[in-house]
């Protein structure tokens, strides 16, 4: 029961799990007791005023994590595009998959934005890259092979979630997150930058691996907008 | 806010405006009620628990055993904590120090007029609708 309980935000749990827990001790829980209780947990985490009064979840997040799919299903078509032959080798056609990569990067982009509009006018810094990340994030991916492109929107999303950090809209956790997971996936984009273009489909299968933690900024930028912003003071 | 008879499970609750303006007339818009119009569907279990609130302070275990008893539905554990958060927050139900580990509620006296207001409204819609049905020509 305790892991049911978990579903459900701490700030409810701070307020509610103690008589929760007496409740369902008084009266065991049916298969439609638990179904009730996730979809109680599911109520908390989307409606603010249960939120606790520190923070309000952006509903937003979502689309971020649908970005996610998308992004999956770009990677998939791609992988699975037409084998074609040139004088550098074979390779696969990925054309097919770009306009869902558009879509997840604009997805992106608008989750970024919603963030960016959160940091305070002192975090200029994080704000320009904020804008910088947003445009450079679908231009890149309608030319994902362009690697300056790719390392400036990565850093660019560094620097958004430093700013974000230091704003104490995001926890430390989430910040480290976002900034490691571009790391290695970036230093690559930076070294393939001074290879010859090709470099990328010779090492074809490598490099995607590598490249695969980007996919992870779209999970901890939708669960960042879904854990929610620091709540106004009230006026 | 509008209000609509549901005839399942004997009961009469509130919900949510669905239909048009022109069937606002027949009930009017009372800001007491206003706490619970906009709850959705935990409308309904909001109300049962501000009824059984209504004769003296209760815990959860006890609010869900009289709901079931005078709604004849059961309330689930999530709805039951879904609905006492909305209408705590509301001010309308405030919690009591805990017992154990079981804390009671009760309600407010803006609970109080708000119950009145609503049960009211409901009353006055049961007596339209009944007068109607006993004035129909078959």
């Amino acid at each position: 029961m305790s892991k049911l309980l978990h579903l459900y935000p701490r700030s409810w749990r701070d307020r509610y799990a103690e008589e929760f827990v007496a409740l369902l001790s008084e009266r065991p829980p049916s298969l439609a007791d638990r179904l009730d209780i996730v979809r109680g947990a599911i109520d908390a985490r989307l409606q603010p005023q249960l939120q606790g009064p520190d923070r309000l979840p952006d509903r937003y997040g979502f689309s971020t994590l649908a970005g996610f799919g998308l992004l999956v299903g770009a990677a998939l078509i791609m992988a699975n595009g037409p084998v074609r032959y040139d004088e550098y080798g074979t390779y696969r056609e990925g054309e097919g998959g770009l306009v869902f990569l558009l879509m997840a990067a604009v997805l992106l982009s608008a989750g970024l934005y919603r963030v960016v509009m959160r940091l305070p006018a002192a975090a200029s810094v994080a704000r320009i890259s904020g804008w910088i990340a947003i445009i450079a994030g679908p231009v890149w991916s309608i030319m994902p092979w362009v690697m300056p492109l790719g390392v400036l929107f990565l850093v660019s999303v560094m620097l958004i979630a430093v700013g974000a950090g230091r704003a104490h809209i995001w926890p430390a956790w989430l910040v480290a997150i976002i900034i490691l997971l571009p790391v290695v996936p970036a230093g690559l984009m930076a070294v393939l930058a001074f290879l010859p273009w090709y470099t990328l489909r010779v090492a074809e299968v490598n490099a995607l691996i590598l490249l695969a933690p980007v996919g992870g900024l779209w999970l901890a930028v939708g669960l960042g907008l879904l854990r929610g912003f620091p709540r106004p003071a009230a006026s | 806010m509008f209000l609509e008879a549901h005839a399942g499970r004997n009961t009469i609750v509130a919900v949510p405006n669905l239909g048009s303006r022109a069937r606002r007339p027949i009930v009017e818009q009372s800001t007491m009620t206003e706490p619970l119009h906009e709850l959705g569907r935990f409308a309904e279990p909001s109300l049962h628990i501000l009824v059984s609130l209504s004769d003296g302070p209760k815990h959860g275990y006890a609010i869900m055993a009289d709901v079931e008893a005078i709604s004849g539905s059961p309330i689930g554990p999530g709805t039951l904590y879904g609905a006492l958060a909305r209408i705590e927050r509301r001010g309308l139900i405030e919690a009591l120090e805990p017992e154990q580990r079981r804390r009671p509620y009760r309600l407010t006296a803006l609970g109080v007029t708000a119950l009145e207001g609503q049960l009211e409204q409901l009353s006055s819609f049961a007596r339209t609708g009944l007068s109607r049905l006993r004035g129909r020509t078959t």
